[in-house]
């Protein structure tokens, strides 16, 4: 075992199985830094266990019952009925408001989607880009894709419109004005 | 401070405080006549009997102000959690399932309270002036001892303030209340790797805080 995984793991040295255990050990035998660091977060457990101890201070247990008793009284119907609707408005809250910053993120990227992607690389958006495409021109189940202008002359790339089919086949024919 | 490792390099060597904390508790439901006789107040206090309740009051009270206590930081506030504590018991007694282990189920409920308490309040309560004197006055006037114990305290709930409520129940729960990790896991209703995760940055930062403002402590217990 080197440093770096000693280190990362003699945190949790109690947690460990007995071989780990044992080949931590072997390791901090060996290495006075890691032991060092070892030795100060024992010292810090056990600092705590000392330190933190409730003073137990004489106290009769019947006044602390007695306070109790005062407090110990069964819900009612209607108090049960609260408390089963206010822990139905928190799990509604919990599913909309809890998640905001998800909502955010999904919001920023279908704007993302919506700027480099614009509706207007669409076939619709030619015709109201060109408004001068004459549509009674061309047979109803053809559609304009493209334009490109040559010669002063506007070039429209059809698209045949298969709503019923669902592979569409393109380019079929050009018209000019 | 004893040394917990020496340059002999026994196992031995690792001193017995450390090792001890290693120590598997198994977890067992009602095989102890003492889980029996739990089980027994608990079914005569959800039948409605309330001098049943109040053994399991007198029997449970002291574990549940020592967590609340450690949580909270304050011996008053613990009492007042450990009330609240109660009459939620009380109110839920019905909903324990008798097949499971009832110092846990009231270990969760604690944990919640002071949770609860702390958020409400946003922090964590160092110790009064009178409750340093109510200690001076215990320890027959031994000032010098009381004002160093008084320091170390202050130090190491400054160091608890850094983690979070998860971090801190964690720690508590495993380090200074001594469960296993698997009760653990059962009390915080969490899998055993974030236990085991939890427990990890908890010490982590603890060792750092104590290590970075007040080493003399560290030093001199090592």
């Amino acid at each position: 075992m080197n440093c770096h995984k000693a280190k990362k793991s003699h945190l949790t040295y109690w947690e460990q199985s007995p071989a780990r255990q044992r080949e931590l050990e072997a390791h901090l035998q060996d290495c006075p830094p890691c032991r060092h660091s070892f030795q100060q977060l024992s010292s810090a457990i056990q600092i705590s266990q000392q330190i933190l101890r409730p003073e137990e201070r004489p106290e009769d247990f019947a006044p602390y019952w007695h306070r109790l008793c005062r407090r110990l009284v069964k819900p009612t119907l209607s108090q049960r009925f609260s408390e089963s609707a206010k822990n139905i408005v928190a799990l509604i809250n919990r599913a909309t408001v809890g998640p905001v910053p998800a909502y955010a993120v999904a919001a920023v990227v279908l704007l993302a989607v919506a700027v480099l992607f614009p509706l207007s690389q669409t076939g619709n958006s030619i015709l109201s880009t060109h408004a001068d495409f004459r549509s009674d021109l061309v047979p109803e189940r053809f559609e304009p894709m493209w334009a490109s202008t040559k010669d002063g002359m506007t070039i429209y790339t059809l698209a045949q419109n298969t709503a019923p089919n669902p592979a569409p086949s393109t380019a079929s024919s050009t018209t000019a004005r | 401070m004893k040394k917990q490792i020496n340059s002999t390099g026994s196992q031995e060597s690792l001193g017995n405080s450390a090792l001890a904390k290693a120590k598997p508790a198994t977890e067992t439901v009602d095989s102890s006549p003492e889980e029996k006789e739990v089980l027994e107040i608990i079914i005569k206090s959800q039948n409605g009997d309330q001098d049943a309740f109040k053994r399991l009051v007198e029997k449970y009270r002291s574990q549940v102000v020592g967590v609340a206590f450690k949580m909270v930081g304050d011996y008053e506030d613990a009492k007042d959690i450990s009330q609240l504590v109660f009459v939620k018991t009380y109110q839920n007694l019905h909903r324990f399932e008798l097949g499971k282990k009832f110092s846990t189920w009231l270990y969760r409920i604690t944990i919640n309270a002071s949770i609860d308490f702390l958020r409400k309040y946003r922090r964590y309560k160092h110790e009064s002036v009178e409750d340093n004197l109510h200690e001076l006055r215990e320890n027959k006037g031994d000032a010098e001892e009381v004002y160093r114990r008084g320091l170390i305290r202050a130090a190491i709930e400054k160091s608890l303030e850094r983690l979070s409520f998860k971090q801190k129940s964690v720690f508590v729960l495993r380090d200074l209340e001594g469960l296993d990790i698997k009760s653990v896991s059962q009390v915080m209703t969490m899998p055993q790797a974030t236990v085991r995760w939890y427990l990890h940055r908890a010490r982590s930062k603890i060792r750092q805080e104590l290590q970075k403002n007040y080493p003399h402590i560290l030093e001199r217990s090592t």
